[in-house]
């Protein structure tokens, strides 16, 4: 394991996050009770929140579930990947970087 | 007793002193006003609303009042005050009616937080509403009115109750406001004399009330689930048009609707998910041509619900033709 994937993310808040998605639509909604934000993203991006929702992650750890999850083969799912999403979630203070 | 039972001298003089109380859904309303503008607007499109008792607790206190000082005759003018609140500036006399309506908006809209609140225009139909939610201009309470002429039932033109706990929509059954053109375009329509006269008015093209079917009104407080979410827009010359709008676009644009769903909070959120759950479908649809477009909507509130189950895109085909 390289040292940018053992990088650990979490929440920005502790308050649970409130989930939502509808059937056949490939976007989810996610809302923030402390800021009030709604937020429409991609199942990915969901599960990575929901993911750490549960508690602080590496971003291999991450991947691992990830692939697992939907089914992905790992140059389907390089950590680049993963990492843009992160970047996004953190660009929209959802998460953040834990110290290790 | 209803309004149309008062006599005029009895409603002005209750409009003098300690006001008239109306239920309009599950609000009841304590409107006063020396103005005889007021008590003629109570009779022409309150008529069938029930009146409670003066004593009776009133959720919503709105005073429509002549201007102060000289606008009390050059130019006259009249404000009104929601709550002990002032909340528009003086209008033209004239406009006192339209005055009244969008106070009692106002005061709706401010208040009845034990409700999600989104502007739109609600009817139901075979037991189920259809929400028609839009900016200004989209022609949101143009197709409202035609539906409500031709028997849907009315829940508002202008606010959709949505109740936190069963994500049913609430009426308020209050009359309908046009502006400009869509005045004439109703009017043609209108068999039943429920257009009012149109209030002079040259920044928004003169205003009318259509009054509430005595249908709509007896039902004022009759909940219904939601059917189908549509989010009309006029563009003239344009064929009418559906296109289906994912859920979770519908819900950003309807919570950008709302009144309250930022001041609700994991409240407002869950609720409006609800309501998305419950919808049989949600489109956009872009028309022109009012009688097609009225077409296109009884057409998609035909359909049963069984063929389109909450959580999934409805089947509805909008490219066959309505009959």
């Amino acid at each position: 394991m390289d040292s940018a994937s053992a990088v650990q993310w979490r929440l920005l808040s502790p308050a649970p996050l409130v989930f939502h998605a509808w059937q056949a639509e490939e976007l989810v909604l996610v809302f923030h009770p402390l800021s009030g934000d709604t937020h429409l993203l991609d199942v990915l991006s969901a599960e990575v929140l929901r993911l750490l929702q549960s508690s602080p992650l590496q971003e291999e750890t991450l991947r691992r579930h990830l692939l697992e999850w939907a089914g992905f083969s790992p140059e389907e799912f390089p950590l680049a990947r993963l990492q843009t999403i992160l970047q996004q979630l953190e660009h929209l203070d959802l998460i953040e970087q834990a110290l290790s | 007793m209803i309004v149309s039972e008062c006599s005029p001298v009895v409603l002005r003089r209750q409009l003098c002193g300690q006001g008239v109380c109306i239920r309009t859904g599950p609000l009841v309303c304590r409107i006063q006003s020396p103005l005889p503008e007021i008590a003629q607007a109570l009779a022409a499109y309150y008529a069938d609303f029930p009146i409670l008792p003066e004593s009776r607790f009133a959720d919503i206190h709105l005073q429509v009042r002549p201007g102060r000082g000289l606008r009390r005759w050059i130019r006259p003018q009249v404000f009104c005050q929601c709550n002990g609140e002032i909340p528009f500036n003086p209008h033209p006399r004239c406009l006192a009616p339209a005055m009244l309506e969008w106070g009692l908006n106002w005061a709706v809209a401010n208040l009845a937080h034990w409700y999600l609140m989104i502007h739109a225009a609600v009817l139901e139909k075979g037991g189920r509403a259809l929400i028609l939610s839009a900016l200004a201009e989209a022609g949101k309470s143009t197709l409202c009115a035609a539906l409500a002429l031709r028997g849907w039932r009315l829940f508002s033109d202008e606010i959709a109750l949505i109740r936190l706990d069963d994500c049913q929509l609430v009426p308020l059954a209050r009359p309908i406001c046009l502006k400009g053109a869509s005045i004439e375009l109703i009017r043609q329509q209108d068999s039943g004399w429920l257009v009012g006269p149109t209030l002079p008015d040259p920044v928004r093209g003169g205003i009318a009330l259509v009054r509430p079917k005595p249908d709509s009104v007896a039902h004022m407080q009759d909940p219904a689930p939601v059917g189908w979410v549509v989010f009309p827009q006029f563009v003239p010359g344009s064929a009418a048009q559906f296109s289906p709008l994912p859920k979770a676009l519908a819900f950003l644009r309807l919570a950008d609707n709302s009144f309250n769903y930022s001041l609700l909070g994991t409240t407002g959120f869950q609720t409006l998910a609800g309501l998305l759950d419950r919808a049989a479908g949600c489109y956009k649809f872009r028309y022109s041509n009012l009688q097609e477009a009225v077409r296109w909507l009884e057409r998609l509130m035909e359909r049963p619900p069984e063929s389109s189950p909450a959580g999934s895109l409805t089947q509805f085909d909008p490219t066959i033709e309505p009959t």
